[in-house]
């Protein structure tokens, strides 16, 4: 049995990812199969999201972390970001500023 | 005045179509095309490793249920089927990119020795499958005696 271990080094993987659009704003999917809650950092710096996952997985001597950066409009409200981590994929919900959204207008007459 | 007003805050502009709001909000991913050409998106798929009494295989399988994944053992062939849906968009919902990829895939492996296939255990905790297998005790060589005939 190959026991989970922490190894120094790592090895990038770019995970791939999904972008879904609605009224409210951008939900990022990606696949990050191996990773958790604890090993899953993301911050906002300079209008790029980077998310980073940690994980036990053993490739090459080095443990896998997965490593990708997203390019972030001034639209999105970035205090609202929220994430979720089920099953090895990551949903993260990128939420419009109020002022951003579309709002629609209806012509009385 | 006005139109520097308008121009500041972009949605009022009447002249502006939908179109062009996304294209600007979606700053965001124009980068994209361009970063999945610098690296393919990807993950390891299968680790395979061999101890002295059993393998330990892992599949990542981010977002499949375990009521999904069928595995099948004989002699010393492993075979794992999975499969997961695409989820469908509720309404208002489009994709601006779609990389992830959905349906079913199928690892059939022969392993080097037979193994015990009453005592395979699987796992699935965040997204990877681990099967352990033990392997069958191989038979010894055995000594024959030749007698002399009389």
């Amino acid at each position: 049995m190959t026991v989970p271990k922490k190894v120094s080094e790592y090895i990038d993987f770019a995970p791939p990812a999904d972008v879904i659009e609605n009224h409210t704003g951008i939900k990022l999917v990606l696949d990050i199969p191996g990773a958790n809650t604890e090993g899953l950092s993301g911050n906002v710096e300079e209008g790029e999201l980077k998310l980073t996952a940690d994980t036990n997985i053993i490739r090459c001597d080095k443990n896998v972390r997965y490593k990708r950066t997203f390019q972030i409009s001034d639209q999105v409200d970035v205090e609202n970001v929220k994430a979720r981590l089920e099953n090895g994929v990551l949903e993260l919900t990128l939420p419009k500023h109020e002022h951003a959204k579309v709002h629609k207008v209806k012509i009385e007459g | 005045m006005l139109a520097k007003r308008n121009e500041s805050w972009g949605l009022f502009n009447p002249w502006r179509t939908v179109n062009d709001l996304h294209k600007e909000f979606l700053g965001l991913f124009d980068d994209l095309s361009e970063g999945l050409n610098r690296f393919r998106a990807n993950y390891p798929k299968v680790n395979l490793t061999e101890g002295k009494k059993e393998f330990v295989i892992q599949m990542a399988l981010p977002g499949y249920c375990h009521e999904n994944v069928d595995i099948e053992v004989v002699s010393n062939f492993l075979r794992v089927s999975a499969e997961r849906c695409q989820p469908e968009l509720a309404e208002g919902e489009r994709f601006l990119h779609l990389e992830r990829s959905f349906g079913k895939i199928e690892e059939a492996i022969k392993l080097s020795t037979k193994i015990k296939s009453s005592q395979v255990k699987a796992k699935f905790t965040d997204g990877i499958l681990t099967i352990t297998m033990p392997k069958q005790e191989t038979e010894k060589a055995k000594t024959i005696r030749i007698t002399k005939s009389k």
